[in-house]
């Protein structure tokens, strides 16, 4: 029967919520407004070739079989490793925190080696940010280290320049400026109306470069350009993007010290580019039940540090048993490094086949957050938005596999 | 990759034979290109270009300007495989229905559907008819084919 729906999609922390559908029989026929990483990810999901099904040591067998193989593996191991969650709603982060703080293990998740630690200074409140309709009642749009067009397809229609109510395409006054700090020439700076071309790794020298032009000293052209913007605007708003997180390798305090200094001259806001569409909300879950957003063992308490990020973990394997869930660790890390992950037993919930969920020990097949199951999600900005899901689940979701995953481990 | 690999008429004019000689059926070899650009023509349409001399020239033009583009009534070329769907010019030329008034700056508005709908990830055309290049008295616009990140949309009119 056809029948037509709104959803949000899922694809990333945008979280767009105007995604019109026509469905036939629990089947998607058409999809409106999304973008094509978006509409992919709701036809994808119908796609059974590449979803995962419930296996143990390779063997096809039932949810409840390899649910409780999974929870034996997880009672017998001394330090397991609880890793993903990124893609699950914040229900199902919730169970996977409460189940590590069980099993007093370590949990993380790819924002520990992401934008973790700049979504850590806006919740502590060391970097002001803004909610993304606010961005409407910006003069100043500055994308730093980031093309939206590649990772948030619609960023810039639906939230930022052509969103703004003062941006128009007549008349030669221009109430909003569009700017960019970019190492190379991307689809987002060709339609910059300033675009700020630097060296890889140069954001600090940038920084400095601005921080001496505020103080009047003598500075780099493109200081004195980017000061001048910054001078004009009274609401600037940053979108703080992997480009500037890995330049600074982790180390905000040159870049707090600017905005600090900056908000001296009208508002400022910071709006981290997070990438899939709930690590924000993993962030804030773990940062309210932890007091951090990432790297957290509750094997003594509640301790946090970078011994505990995934990858420090991998290279000591200080873990005896990895779950995955909804995440592909394996498809980015080093041969070397995966390889000596060998023996330790996995157990992968995921979705879709992954080069994660190859050769594990189990793999608990789920239904696709957003798409078949419902739940909350946290948008780049902070803000919640509840999930739409058009079709109907063909697999249990991420919360109930953890759920019944605590039930029946001994600990 | 950003856009802007499009072939403009002068740089597309140096793969010509510039003979002049007319056999296509316009004045000139640069006339020819405007029309290689605009798709009123095809590269065979010049029977110099069949000679083996200019064979490669002949494959590069036909990569550009072959078959299967199909420019629509206001002289718009979509190539989808370049659209991502990020919806710019749906809302840019939402942005510019309107005349302005110069000496004024008031601005007539027009309230017309929108030109673009987002569909399966890719940009479709929904209202010819809202196009302002198609308006009463038609204006050459050209924000959409400005405002498109990856190329993707062409006006070639
Ligand atoms: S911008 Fe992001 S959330 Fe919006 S449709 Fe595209 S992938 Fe989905």
């Amino acid at each position: 029967m056809a029948s037509t729906a709104t959803t949000v999609c899922t694809a990333c922390s945008c979280l767009c919520d105007d995604i019109g559908l026509q469905l036939e029989d629990d089947i998607i026929r058409r999809v409106e407004n999304a973008c094509r990483k978006g509409s992919s990810s709701l036809y994808g999901a119908r796609f059974e070739q590449r979803r995962s099904r419930h296996l143990v040591e390779g063997r096809e067998v039932g949810a409840d079989e390899a649910i409780d193989r999974a929870a034996a593996e997880l009672s017998r191991a001394r330090r397991p490793l609880i890793f993903g969650l990124d893609n699950s709603s914040l229900e199902a982060q919730g169970a996977g925190i409460e189940l590590a703080r069980r099993l007093r293990c370590v949990i993380d998740d790819t924002s520990s080696f992401c934008q973790g630690n700049l979504v850590g200074q806006i919740l502590s409140g060391a970097l002001p940010s803004c909610t993304l309709p606010e961005v409407k009642t910006s003069d100043l749009i500055l994308y730093w280290g980031a093309n939206p067009h590649h990772s948030h397809p619609r960023h810039l229609s639906k939230f930022t320049i052509y969103a703004h109510p003062d941006y128009t395409e007549l008349g030669a006054v221009r109430r909003v400026t569009l700017a960019a700090v970019e190492v190379r020439e991307s689809e987002t700076s060709s339609v910059c109306h300033r675009v700020f071309r630097i060296l890889p790794r140069a954001d600090r020298d940038l920084i400095s470069a601005i921080g001496k032009g505020m103080a009047g000293q003598e500075t780099s052209a493109d200081g004195k350009r980017v000061v001048d913007l910054f001078r004009k605007a009274k609401f600037t708003v940053i979108f703080a993007g992997l480009g500037l997180t890995y330049s600074l390798d982790n180390d905000y305090l040159p870049f707090i010290e600017m905005v600090k200094q900056l908000s001296s001259w009208g508002r400022v806001a910071v709006i981290p580019m997070v990438g899939h569409y709930n690590m924000r909300g993993f962030n804030q879950s773990l940062h309210k039940a932890a007091g951090h957003v990432n790297k957290v063992s509750f094997a003594d308490g509640v301790s946090s540090g970078d011994q505990f990020s995934f990858l420090e973990q991998v290279r000591n394997r200080s873990f005896d048993c990895l779950m995955v869930i909804g995440s592909d660790p394996f498809a980015s890390l080093p041969k070397s490094v995966s390889s000596a992950l060998e023996g330790i037993p996995r157990i992968v919930i995921d979705p879709y086949q992954s080069a994660t969920s190859e050769g594990s020990t189990v793999v608990i097949g789920s239904a696709v957050t957003g798409v078949e199951a419902a739940g909350t999600a946290v948008r780049m900005d902070g803000a919640e938005v509840k999930l739409l899901p058009p079709l109907a689940p063909s697999r249990p979701g991420d919360e109930e596999i953890l759920r019944r995953v605590m039930e029946k481990v001994s600990r | 990759m950003p856009k802007k690999d499009k072939m403009q008429p002068l740089q597309l004019y140096r793969y010509l034979p510039r003979s002049n000689c007319k056999k296509c059926g316009v004045p000139s070899c640069l006339a020819f290109a405007f029309g290689l650009i605009s798709r009123e023509k095809k590269p065979e349409d010049c029977p110099d270009m069949l000679k083996d001399e200019y064979r490669p020239s002949l494959d590069l033009l036909k990569e550009y300007f072959g078959e299967g583009a199909q420019v629509e009534k206001t002289g718009l070329l979509i190539d989808k495989d370049k659209c991502t769907g990020c919806g710019d010019c749906v809302i840019a030329c939402q942005k510019c229905q309107g005349t302005i008034m110069f000496g004024t700056g008031t601005i007539l508005p027009r309230d017309v559907p929108d030109v673009y709908k987002i569909v399966d990830g890719i940009v479709d055309v929904k209202h010819w008819e809202s196009c302002k290049r198609c308006a009463d008295r038609p204006e050459m616009c050209r924000v959409c084919e400005e405002r498109c990140p990856t190329g993707a949309l062409e006006l070639v009119k």
